[in-house]
C-alpha cells in the first residue's frame, strides 16, 4: 500500500495503538491499562485532551463524573487516569500513513517512528466546517474564524479574535462561545441560524444569551461577508419557508465572524484505510463495540458521531477498550452473526450501523440516533419485524447531536434492526 | 536620499519578479517596489496555476510567441529554481457536434503555433484516459506538453532569486507620485521616495493609473473576475489530466484541472467588474463555475469543496498584451498580461530585456548565484517531515504544524527567514501551503501565529494575514 511502510524502518511491535488522545482515545487507553493491556496513544497536539484541552469554559463531565466542569478539568482528569494506568502518551507526534495490516508511520520531532500493533484504535475525532466549504459569498478578509480557533487563541495565546463579533450556527458550542468572548471583552453583535430552529438547548440560550441581551437570529443567512482588510459588516437576510431571502437584506457590522457548531468527522486516516463509511456521519461504519469492517481495526468517539458531548466519547473509548479486549482474546474469531442496523422513518443515522455477536453472551448497547428532523415529544423505537428491542421517550431532539436509545438485544439474528423516531416537527 | 537605482519596477508579481531576475543578471542597480507585503498577492496569486503550451492562442501575436516561450524557459529553469511542474497534459472535451467540428480548427491553431504534438483522440480514447468525463463526450483533443505548476511557488522563487543576485523589494509600498527630473525619475510610495533612470510599469490591475502618472502610453485596464472552486484531495485521482472545454467566443471557459498539491480546481468564471480590489466570490459565480465544471465531469458532484476564491485578471483596452521599451523615455511597459502570464512571465522579461539590450540600455553581465536548494517539497514532492535525517538534523522538520498539508514548524521556519522573508500569515500559506488544505486552519492557525511571533519577534496582535488592517487577532491591545 505505501512505499513508506516497506522501507527497512524498524518497527515497534505492541498490542494496541490509538490514534488521538482526546476523551475516547483516552478512555479507551485508561481502560485497557486497567485491565493490565498496554497501549500507546499518539496525538499530534503538543498536549493531551483532546478538544476538552482547549476549552476554558464550563459544560463537561456532567455525565462521567455528575458534575459541571470545565473542559481542561475534564481533560485532566481523563489524563490522570491513564496515566494511573500506565498509559504510554506521545504528543506532537503526527500520524502520516496507517495500513491495514494494523502499521503506521508517524513522525514528531524525535523523528519516524514505525508501529505495528495487533489492534488499532482510530479516534482522531471532529473539526468544524470552513467559511469556504460553506460556501459563504463575499471577500475573504482577516477576522474569520471557526469556533476552535478562537478557543485554541483564548486558551493558548490568551487572545481575543477581534472586538465585535457575529457567531453563525447555534450549536451548543456556538451559544457557550458567547459568554468567553464577552470574557475576552469582545462584543457579541448576534447569533445567527440558518435553520429555522436553534441547534443548541433552550437552557444554554437563557444561561448564555438571554442575559447579556445578545440577538438569536433564528433562519437567517449571510448574503455577503464584506471588507478589505478586516471583516467590516456581513449582509444578513431572513429566509421564507423555502430558504429564500425574503424581505429587505440588512447590514450588521462587526469585524469577526465564527463559524460554529458545522461539525464533520477528520476522517483521513480512515478513508487511507478504506475503511466502509457511513454516508451520512461520513465516519466509518462500525458495530456495537467500535469495530470498523476491518477486522482489528476500532473506531470511536466524534470520529463516528460528530460531535457529540466529550462525555459520550469518553463512553466510546470505554466500550472499545472492551471490543479491543475481546478482539486479543480471540483474534481470529469469525462473528456467528452479523445483524443490520437500519435508520428508518424520521431516523438519519444510527450508530454503530450493525451488531455482530461472536457467542451467545449480549450485552445491552447503546443506539446514538440522529433524527431527520427537529422533533417534539419523541418517540424512538428499535425493531426487527417481529419485535421490539428497546424504546425511549424524550422531549427533543435535533438532527445534528444524537438521542440515546438502550436496547437489549438477547438472541443472535441477522435480522436487520430498523430504528425509528416519531413526534412533532417543530421550528423551535 | 539613497542612490538612484538603474531599474525601478513598480510591482511583484509575475512578470515584475520575472523582470527584476532577469535584470539581476546585469551589473545594474535593481529595485521594485510592490504596494501589497508580499510578492505575488495580486493578479498572480489567484490563476489555475497552468502552465500552457500556447496551443490555443491567436497565432501571430505576441502572447502566442511568449507563451510558448515561456513554457519552454519554465522547463529550463524550474528545477534551479525550485519550481514544481507536473507534466500531466490537457484533454479538450467536445460534446456535440459543433464542438466535435471546431476541434479541428484547435488542432490547425495548434500547428500555426508550433504545438504539433497535439492528438485527436476519439470518444474511446476521452473516456479511457478520464473514466469520470462525461459520458455524453463525442471526441476530443490530447494536448500532451500542458503542464501544472504552482503559482505562489513561482513568483516567490522568481523574487527569491532576483533577491540573491542583489535586487531590493520594497513591499507595503504603494506607488502615489511619478516625476521626472532631468535624468532621474523620482518615485514617490507610501514607504519611502525612489529614483530611477529606469522606470517599469508591471503593476497589473493598476498598469493603467502608473501608466498615467508616468505619462506613457494610453490604456485602460478592466478587471475580469474569475471564480474558482477547490475539491478535497479526494477528488485528485479520479482527475489526472486538465479537462478543457472547447472555447466560446468569450473566454476559455470553465476547466477542471488537478493541482500540484493534490487537489482538484474548477473555475473559473469571466466577468468584466468595476472595481480592482472587487476579489470578493459570489453565490451566482461559484454556481456557474461549478456548473461549468460538472459539464465536464459530472461524477465529481460527490467530491467535497474546501476552499473558493476569485481572482481578476488585467484586461487591456487593446485586447492584447502590451509590452513596450520606450529608450526616450526610459520607460518598460508590461500590461493586459492575463491568465496566460504565469506561463509568459519569463519571456516577457526576456523580450523586454532584448529589447534593452538592442537599445544599450544594459550593462556588461555579472556572475549569476544561484538560488539555495530551496524548498524540498516544491521540487521533490517530498516534505522533510518523511525524511529521516533532515529530522534529525532539525527536529522542527519532525514537528507537524498543519496537518493537511503535512507541513511542519521547520519549513515555516524557512519560509519566515527566506532571502524574500514571508512576514504575513498569507505569504507563509503561500509559500509552505499551510492553512491551504482542507480545513483550512482549524488546527494550525494558532500554532502558525505563535511560531511567526516568536520567529520574527514580533507580538501576536501586529501580526496581519496580508498587512495593515488586516491583523488577525487581539484587536483590543493596542501596542502600548
Amino acid at each position: 500500500m505505501s512505499n513508506l511502510l516497506d522501507a527497512n524502518m524498524p518497527v515497534q511491535n505492541m498490542d494496541v495503538l490509538i490514534i488521538g488522545a482526546g476523551p475516547a482515545g483516552l478512555a479507551c487507553a485508561a481502560r485497557l491499562g486497567e485491565r493490565g493491556i498496554a497501549s500507546v496513544v499518539l496525538d499530534r497536539e503538543p498536549q493531551p485532551g483532546g478538544l476538552p484541552a482547549q476549552c476554558e469554559h464550563a459544560g463537561f463531565g456532567l455525565f462521567t463524573y455528575k458534575r459541571l466542569m470545565r473542559g481542561r478539568e475534564f481533560a485532566a482528569r481523563l489524563l490522570q487516569r491513564a496515566e494511573r494506568a500506565n498509559v504510554n502518551i506521545h504528543t506532537n507526534t503526527t500520524v502520516l500513513e496507517v495500513t491495514d495490516a494494523r502499521e503506521a508511520l508517524a513522525v514528531s520531532p524525535n523523528g519516524l517512528q514505525r508501529y505495528r500493533a495487533r489492534a488499532l484504535v482510530l479516534a482522531t475525532g471532529c473539526r468544524e466546517l470552513p467559511r469556504s466549504t460553506l460556501a459563504v459569498a463575499g471577500t475573504r478578509p482577516a477576522g474569520i474564524f471557526n469556533t476552535g480557533v478562537v478557543q485554541r487563541l483564548h486558551t493558548f495565546l490568551h487572545s481575543a479574535p477581534g472586538r465585535q463579533a457575529v457567531i453563525v450556527g447555534s450549536d451548543d458550542m456556538s451559544l457557550m462561545a458567547a459568554p468567553s468572548l464577552i470574557q475576552l471583552g469582545v462584543r457579541v453583535r448576534a447569533v445567527l441560524e440558518e435553520r429555522p430552529y436553534r441547534q443548541g438547548y433552550l437552557g444554554l440560550e437563557w444561561l448564555t444569551l438571554r442575559p447579556r441581551r445578545i440577538p438569536l437570529l433564528l433562519h437567517h443567512k449571510i448574503l455577503e461577508i464584506r471588507g478589505g482588510a478586516r471583516v467590516q459588516e456581513i449582509l444578513v437576510a431572513r429566509l421564507d419557508a423555502n430558504g429564500a431571502p425574503r424581505g429587505e437584506p440588512f447590514v450588521i457590522p462587526c469585524d469577526t465572524l465564527i463559524f460554529s457548531g458545522e461539525f464533520v468527522p477528520e476522517n483521513v486516516l480512515a478513508r487511507q484505510l478504506n475503511l466502509a463509511l457511513d454516508a451520512h456521519t461520513r465516519g466509518p461504519r462500525v458495530d456495537q463495540n467500535f469495530e470498523t469492517d476491518v477486522r482489528g481495526i476500532f473506531a470511536c468517539g466524534n470520529l463516528v458521531h460528530a460531535a457529540d458531548a466529550a462525555d459520550h466519547a469518553l463512553a466510546d473509548g470505554e466500550q472499545t477498550a472492551r471490543g479491543v479486549f475481546d478482539f486479543l482474546q480471540r483474534e481470529h474469531a469469525e462473528p456467528q452473526s452479523v445483524q443490520q442496523i437500519l435508520a428508518g422513518d424520521g431516523v438519519r443515522a444510527v450508530v454503530p450501523q450493525c451488531l455482530r455477536w461472536y457467542d451467545a453472551q449480549c450485552a445491552p448497547v447503546h443506539l446514538a440516533v440522529r433524527v431527520s428532523h427537529a422533533l417534539w415529544g419523541v418517540r424512538v423505537r428499535a425493531d426487527t419485524a417481529e419485535r421490539n428491542f428497546g424504546r425511549a421517550y424524550t422531549f427533543a431532539a435535533k438532527p445534528h447531536r444524537s438521542i440515546y436509545l438502550k436496547i437489549s438485544p438477547n438472541v443472535s439474528s441477522d435480522e436487520p434492526l430498523r430504528v425509528s423516531a416519531h413526534g412533532r416537527v417543530t421550528s423551535d | 536620499m539613497n542612490e538612484p537605482f538603474d531599474f525601478l519596477i513598480i510591482g511583484a508579481g509575475l512578470v515584475g519578479c520575472a523582470l527584476a531576475r532577469e535584470l539581476a543578471q546585469y551589473e545594474l542597480r535593481v529595485g521594485v517596489v510592490e504596494q501589497n507585503e508580499d510578492v505575488g498577492d495580486g493578479v498572480s496569486k489567484a490563476n489555475s496555476s497552468i502552465l500552457h503550451t500556447g496551443f490555443d492562442a491567436k497565432p501571430g501575436t505576441p502572447e502566442a510567441r511568449l507563451v510558448a516561450e515561456g513554457h519552454r524557459l519554465w522547463n529550463e529553469h524550474a528545477r534551479a529554481l525550485g519550481v514544481p511542474i507536473a507534466r500531466v497534459g490537457a484533454v479538450m472535451l467536445a460534446l456535440d457536434d459543433e464542438q466535435l467540428a471546431s476541434l479541428e480548427n484547435y488542432f490547425e491553431n495548434a500547428h500555426q503555433n508550433g504545438v504539433t504534438d497535439v492528438e485527436r483522440i476519439s470518444r474511446e480514447q476521452v473516456l479511457q484516459r478520464v473514466p469520470l468525463a462525461n459520458s455524453a463526450v463525442r471526441g476530443g483533443l490530447w494536448i500532451p506538453r500542458e503542464s501544472i505548476t504552482c503559482t505562489f511557488t513561482a513568483c516567490a522563487a522568481l523574487a527569491e532569486h532576483a533577491v540573491v543576485n542583489g535586487a531590493q523589494f520594497f513591499l507595503g509600498a504603494r506607488v502615489t507620485h511619478i516625476e521626472r527630473t532631468d535624468a532621474l525619475y523620482r518615485v514617490t510610495t507610501t514607504r519611502g521616495v525612489h529614483t530611477t533612470r529606469w522606470i517599469a510599469n508591471c503593476a497589473g490591475l493598476w498598469g493603467d493609473d502608473i501608466a498615467r502618472m508616468m505619462n506613457s502610453v494610453a490604456f485602460t485596464i478592466t478587471p475580469r473576475k474569475g471564480e474558482f472552486l477547490i475539491l478535497d484531495k479526494a477528488a485528485r485521482t479520479r482527475v489526472p489530466h486538465i479537462l478543457l472545454p472547447v472555447p466560446t467566443k468569450i473566454s476559455k471557459g470553465i476547466l477542471v484541472a488537478p493541482t500540484l498539491n493534490g487537489n482538484v480546481l474548477l473555475g473559473p468564471t469571466a466577468d468584466d467588474v468595476q472595481d480592482k480590489s472587487d476579489t470578493g466570490v459570489t453565490a451566482p459565480g461559484l454556481a456557474r463555475a461549478y456548473k461549468g465544471a460538472l459539464q465536464l465531469a459530472p461524477a465529481l458532484e460527490q467530491e467535497t469543496i474546501i476552499a473558493t476564491y476569485a481572482g481578476l485578471r488585467p484586461a487591456a483596452s487593446t485586447g492584447e498584451y502590451i509590452l513596450q521599451v520606450d529608450a526616450k523615455a526610459n520607460q518598460i511597459v508590461t500590461a493586459g498580461i492575463r491568465s496566460t502570464g504565469l506561463s509568459a512571465a519569463p519571456a516577457i522579461a526576456r523580450e523586454i530585456t532584448r529589447q534593452l539590450e538592442n537599445v544599450g540600455a544594459l550593462a556588461p553581465r555579472k556572475k549569476f548565484v544561484a538560488l539555495r536548494p530551496p524548498r524540498a517539497w516544491a521540487t521533490g514532492q517530498t516534505r522533510p517531515c518523511f525524511d529521516a535525517a533532515r529530522i534529525q538534523e532539525n527536529p522542527a522538520f519532525g514537528k507537524i504544524l498543519c496537518l493537511c498539508e503535512t507541513v511542519s514548524e521547520g519549513e515555516i521556519q524557512q519560509a519566515l527567514h527566506a532571502p524574500l522573508p514571508a512576514t504575513t500569515l498569507d505569504a507563509v500559506k503561500r509559500r509552505t501551503w499551510a492553512t491551504a488544505g482542507r480545513c483550512q486552519g482549524f488546527y494550525c492557525t494558532a500554532a502558525i501565529l505563535d511560531c511567526m511571533s516568536r520567529e520574527l519577534g514580533r507580538p501576536l496582535h501586529a501580526l496581519t494575514k496580508r498587512g495593515a488592517g488586516s491583523e488577525i487577532i487581539g484587536l483590543n491591545e493596542q501596542p502600548a
